[in-house]
């Protein structure tokens, strides 16, 4: 598998004297998704502002696609890495919802015509084309979290970084975003979600890595991370719904198949119980 | 500007610390302040603005948490740098090859920057409540000092919120540092519109909260802890005031306020 970001011995601390992340060492693999799962505080948006250069290394080193991230510019990198902030409010600016859109393309340079195609194309992927002339400001917050998603967009990254993008929404709203990353992979994009919302990432990703007082405490699939309750609490996390009714069963073929999704509880039940043959 | 919002950050952000600057009484501290700040405009001696940037030096490290306050000035002494550019651009016009002009622009940021350094020093130091307090007690109405205490009070929040901005719209491409002056100003509103709507809309819910707490329900108030005097405030303010007199008498040969009277 081909490595698109390689952090090494990553250690960073703020002006204040916050260490916040403490010899981080991660690998991150063309077109997979992605979970960097911690509480508050753990250090998780310390280390993606070091994917696109915003954070530069005290120690160690972060390369994307191969470049150290201290000898490229925010700009260059941010063509390769696009972040996906956690407050909408702390980047819209326009006047217009297609400004907003059309912002990143125009910082890179791009042609009037392929902004125009582009804008367009992913205004109308994340149903905001009507509502293109509208400010920003009038958006619902769901909507603002899909433009704000769609901003990036617009300019292809290869990796999708979405800092927290579950904190307010409601769980239609969940579901959808859900469905937009599902889309995102379909078109090979390594996505990485950053998050603390447990319940979200039980379905749909490949590999989840946790972080605890700036440091990675666990790593893989996420049928062994959200199964492994001493790892979980001591990154500051509960189980998610689930495992834990699964784990409350105490039936053993819990731990055979260790289902994550309602389908996948339900049928375990119905075989415990016999009642399918 | 990363830097300086950083700097900004570090400067007016709570943290209690257990260093004798940050337990000594604010009034007392604010009076202090005043007592430097007089003689550095009585005088452009730069001898005297060593002696006092060596006493704040002296404060600093042994009286306070000299790590945080030098963060806080490092971004400063950046902004500090420009200025200096800009007066001696000013001072030296037409001749741009002038000593005295670079002289003189030193003195003026030398004492700038020890106002500045003062300034830190202060609100590094002091607990916003505890200002609140000092200036009801000195029968500033609450309501008043609350709101400058307030003003004080976000000067973080909006840094961190400037800090959050910039990082966004440089991911997005946004490059200060490349174009021309007006190029770069203009550069300056994807930062600058955000920051003022959060601030903007800030203030409502400030305004809620502090409604539905009943905030100014009655004009008297009490606190949870009382400021008190006690005996370090007083001898820290003399030995300032002592340390100011020697220092100005000994370079300047004449006694400061007395003279200034």
């Amino acid at each position: 598998m081909e490595t698109v970001i390689e952090v090494r011995n990553l250690s960073y601390m703020y002006p204040g004297g916050i260490v916040a992340l403490k010899n981080v060492s991660l690998d991150v693999y063309l077109g997979e998704k992605l979970v960097i799962l911690g509480s508050n505080g753990a250090g998780k948006s310390t280390l993606i502002k070091h994917f696109n250069g915003l954070l530069k290394p005290q120690r160690g080193y972060v390369k994307v696609f191969g470049v150290d991230t201290r000898k490229a510019s925010v700009a260059e990198l941010s063509r390769k890495v696009g972040i996906v902030f956690q407050n909408p409010y702390h980047q819209f600016f326009s006047e217009k919802v297609w400004d907003e859109v059309a912002f990143a393309l125009k910082n890179f340079g791009y042609s009037e015509e392929t902004i125009k195609y582009r804008v367009t194309k992913v205004l109308r992927l994340f149903d905001l084309y009507d509502y293109a002339d509208k400010p920003p400001f009038e958006l619902s917050s769901g909507e603002m979290r899909r433009l704000a998603i769609a901003s990036i967009l617009a300019y292809d990254p290869d990796i999708i970084v979405l800092d927290e993008p579950t904190v307010g929404q409601d769980r239609i709203q969940k579901e959808k975003l859900k469905e937009y990353i599902r889309l995102l992979s379909l078109q090979n994009k390594t996505i990485i979600l950053v998050t603390h919302d447990i319940e979200f990432v039980t379905e749909g990703f490949d590999r989840i890595v946790v972080m605890s007082n700036g440091m990675i405490v666990g790593e893989g699939s996420p049928r062994e991370i959200l199964y492994d309750e001493e790892l979980l609490r001591k990154a500051n996390l509960i189980l998610p719904q689930i495992p834990e009714i699964a784990l409350k069963m105490g039936d053993s073929a819990v731990f055979k198949k260790k289902p994550l999704t309602e389908d996948e509880l339900l049928s375990l039940i119905v075989d415990i119980l016999g009642v399918r043959k | 500007m990363r830097g300086i919002m950083e700097s900004l950050y570090e400067m007016f952000i709570f943290r209690r610390e257990n260093k004798f600057l940050n337990n000594v009484d604010p009034r007392m501290k604010f009076l202090t302040l005043i007592i430097l700040m007089t003689p550095i405009f009585l005088t452009m001696n730069p001898l005297f603005y060593m002696a006092m940037f060596l006493f704040l030096l002296f404060q600093t490290f042994t009286l306070a948490n000299s790590r945080r306050i030098f963060f806080s000035l490092k971004g400063i002494v950046k902004l500090l740098i420009m200025f200096y550019i800009v007066i001696y651009i000013f001072n030296a016009y037409p001749n741009f090859l002038n000593l005295e002009a670079a002289y003189f622009s030193f003195i003026s940021i030398f004492r700038f920057f020890l106002l500045v350094y003062m300034f830190t020093l202060f609100f590094t130091t002091t607990y916003i409540d505890d200002l609140a307090q000092a200036l009801y007690k000195l029968k500033v109405p609450y309501h008043v000092a609350y709101a400058l205490v307030l003003s004080v009070r976000f000067v973080p929040t909006v840094a961190r919120d400037i800090i959050q901005i910039y990082d966004a719209q440089r991911s997005r491409g946004l490059e200060l540092d490349k174009g021309g002056f007006f190029e770069r100003l203009r550069k300056m509103l994807p930062i600058l519109i955000p920051a003022f709507i959060i601030s903007i809309l800030r203030v409502d819910f400030v305004a809620e909260a502090l409604e539905s707490r009943a905030f100014g329900s009655s004009p008297k108030r009490t606190f949870m802890t009382e400021l008190k005097l006690r005996k370090h405030d007083i001898v820290y303010i003399l030995l300032s005031f002592a340390y100011v007199l020697t220092t100005y008498t000994l370079i300047e040969g004449e006694v400061p306020f007395l003279t200034w009277m």
